[in-house]
């Protein structure tokens, strides 16, 4: 336990506090993860309220089971494999049949689209929201294998070991559904774009 | 009581501590298990591989089921299910989690409605119930749509459980939840049996099946059930629908609100239904309008 | 190995430049194909604003921690409402005593006369199913221990079961390995375990 690096160290601390009673040290673990969980339920489920139920759950499951996590493992790895769980089951469920498209999330729950910082135009700031919610389809239509690769790499920011350990995966299966998501994304997103060109042509 | 010497009465005390003990324990069986049998879970566990740690995680969550209050035979029945279906310990314990979720998530719904005024009996069958249509892939936020119908029409627990049941039920047929739950909201506030809002199901079918758009679908099925119309009226009333539109419509995107549409483009007619059943929170729906074809993304330098 | 219509191998160098692996001269071949290949330059660009795109983090909704610890401290308070606390008054406990032995003394005694259980329902299970050797249900009503069903003369497996009311997943298994929802049941569900389950919900 004395060679930690300091942020495992942290959590450590704060895992025992909250085993002696202290139910205000898990907000310390709260505050520190639950970006990065919101975000993998924002880009696993398409939508921020889901997300955000996603990620409530994923800590109160995480709370419920403290007592049963192995002290000097890994807390941050251990609330994901929750979360993704949650994230697989909840895209089950929600697997509606072809013919109907999602239906559109409200206005407000739309992300901000990542603009440098400069006066947004109005027609480009409309032009990269439609192209980001076209991002989104397209991950969305991502076989859920390679969506959950693909977003932990690109949106999580994982190492290709993190991932593997993760999953439960080779390191050679990771990078192979890497590719192929990525593959797969670009060709989705470069037909969609073929055919909104053609049909503004006519 | 001062005629009693101390030691005396702490001895009583435990003596009366001892048998209370005792009388509960031996009345388990006669008043029905208020807890699960760990050592035999365990004892199943263990046999079908689950290291130590895994078994501990499983009993962790009956033990927090319990702990809410929560029926914890309805995860030991998962557990039962998962090892007669040979599955792996981990998809076991990943359905736990699930299910205990699901189950947390329906107590919550059930708490809103006891405070909006509703009725709870039998809770422990709503719970489930309710928990079954999350796994149908209904919100709480859905279900919570119908829960001012229910309580200013005095309706019970069940009633709600049931709606959110049959919300999942056409959920499962390509009828979501977004679009079918102020259906239901119309339904429970206009006093629907349980049978008759199991028929709504039929009358989706039908409606489908005569190729009438899903906002036409909510608007005809909100207005006839706050109307008090029969089932049968309804089905009429959409038949009506859809003759108007092939009539007058022959395209199938057509501009005018108010024009029924065949299959699933339909124009854009504001936010859905808001006469008088107010959204839980999180509302997600605005009817399905395809999106104005953009040009090709520019990538930025 | 390509995907795009130019047929170029531009997809593993794009592979590897998003996660930062290029070797210097994949990177060379790289800015051959994106100058000569008008295909790959537009690959390339959809490939790096995807990137860019996704690596923004969107922001956590407000008050997130708020709403997880109230939920968490509602966890915690059932359980403390049940804690005793730990010094027994002695009356309490021995008038307690005596009543609860009182109650649970009639109750065995009447046992047989008077039983606490709900009345049971009667429910027939069916399933159609001619070529099948055997077919059993399993369900919440018998801890998913298998029972085989009876075959009738017209081809279908049935069973009778007299259950209290309550919420009951089952399923059949025919032939000892093929799992079947019940056709006729109103609402299914996923098991979880890679097929489906269907549902009885029985009141009086």
């Amino acid at each position: 336990m004395v060679n930690l690096p300091p942020v495992e160290a942290e959590d450590q601390e704060a895992i025992r506090a909250v085993l002696s009673g202290d139910e205000e040290a898990f907000r310390r673990l709260v505050d520190k993860y639950a970006r990065s969980i919101f975000n993998l339920g924002y880009r696993m489920t398409g939508n921020a309220a889901d997300a955000e139920d996603m990620a409530q759950e994923a800590f109160l499951q995480a709370y419920a089971r403290l007592r049963d996590f192995r002290a000097g493992s890994r807390f941050h790895p251990w609330l994901y494999t929750i979360a993704l769980n949650l994230c697989r089951s909840h895209l089950r469920r929600r697997s509606l049949p072809r013919w109907l498209a999602p239906t559109r999330e409200r206005e407000e729950d739309r992300p901000e689209p990542q603009l440098p910082e400069r006066s947004p135009d109005p027609e480009q700031a409309l032009l990269a929201r439609e192209a980001e919610e076209g991002l989104e389809r397209a991950i969305a239509a991502l076989p859920v294998k390679y969506r959950e690769v693909f977003i932990l790499r690109q949106s999580q920011e994982l190492s290709y070991e993190e991932i593997a350990a993760l999953l439960g995966l080779p390191l050679g299966t990771v990078e192979v559904r890497l590719f192929r998501a990525r593959r797969l994304l670009l060709k989705t997103l470069e037909a969609s774009n073929l055919r909104k060109a053609s049909r503004k042509a006519k | 009581m001062g005629l009693i010497a101390r030691d005396v009465r702490l001895d009583l005390g435990r003596l009366g501590a001892g048998v209370i003990l005792l009388v509960l324990v031996a009345s388990g069986p006669v008043w029905g298990d208020a807890t699960f049998d760990a050592s035999d879970i365990r004892g199943r566990l263990e046999s079908r591989g689950f290291t130590p740690s895994q078994t501990q995680a499983a009993l962790a969550t009956l033990d927090r089921a319990e702990g809410h209050g929560l029926p914890a035979s309805a995860l030991v029945n998962r557990i039962r299910e998962g090892i007669a279906r040979g599955a792996q310990p981990s998809v076991i314990l990943g359905v736990l989690t699930v299910r205990l979720a699901d189950l947390e998530r329906a107590d919550e719904v059930t708490r809103r409605c006891a405070k909006e005024g509703i009725t709870v009996r039998d809770r422990d069958r709503s719970v489930m119930r309710l928990a079954d249509s999350f796994s149908m892939g209904v919100t709480p936020g859905d279900v919570v749509t119908v829960v001012p119908a229910a309580a200013r029409t005095g309706r019970d627990l069940e009633t709600v459980s049931r709606a959110a049941e049959v919300m999942g039920r056409l959920g499962q047929r390509g009828f979501p939840p977004a679009d079918t739950r102020d259906v239901l909201a119309a339904a429970t506030g206009a006093g629907w049996t349980r049978e008759q809002m199991d028929g709504l199901v039929a009358v989706y079918v039908e409606a489908q099946r005569l190729g009438v758009g899903r906002e036409r679908m909510r608007q005809i099925l909100v207005e006839g059930i706050r109307d008090r119309k029969e089932p049968s009226h309804l089905v009429e009333d959409l038949k009506e629908s859809a003759k108007a539109a092939s009539a007058s419509h022959p395209s199938a995107s057509s501009h005018s609100p108010n024009a029924p549409a065949s299959g699933s483009s339909t124009p854009p007619s504001g936010k859905g239904g808001k006469g008088g059943a107010s959204h839980g929170p999180g509302p997600k729906v605005v009817p399905h309008h395809p999106p104005p074809p953009p040009p090709p993304p520019r990538p930025r330098p | 190995m390509s995907s795009s219509p130019c047929r170029h191998p531009i997809d593993g160098l794009l592979h590897r430049k998003a996660d930062g692996r290029l070797s210097p001269e994949e990177a060379i071949a790289l800015e051959q194909l994106i100058g000569s290949c008008s295909a790959c330059r537009e690959r390339a660009a959809l490939s790096d604003w995807v990137g860019n795109t996704l690596r923004g983090q969107r922001a956590l909704p407000v008050g997130f921690s708020d709403r997880v610890l109230r939920r968490v401290a509602a966890l915690r308070s059932p359980a403390r409402a049940r804690e005793r606390s730990p010094a027994l008054h002695w009356l309490p406990a021995t008038v307690g005593a005596l009543a609860v032995g009182l109650i649970v003394f009639s109750v065995y005694v009447f046992r047989g006369r008077a039983p606490l259980e709900a009345p049971h329902v009667q429910v027939e299970l069916k399933l159609a199913g001619d070529k099948a050797r055997t077919v059993a249900v399993a369900g919440d009503f018998n801890g998913w221990d298998a029972v085989v069903m009876k075959k009738g003369e017209d081809g279908v497996w049935k069973t009778r079961l007299s259950l209290p009311p309550g919420r009951y997943r089952y399923a059949f298994v025919v032939d000892s390995e093929k799992w079947v929802a019940d056709p006729q049941a109103a609402t299914v569900v996923d098991s979880g375990y890679g097929g489906a389950d269907s549902v009885l919900d029985i009141s009086l």
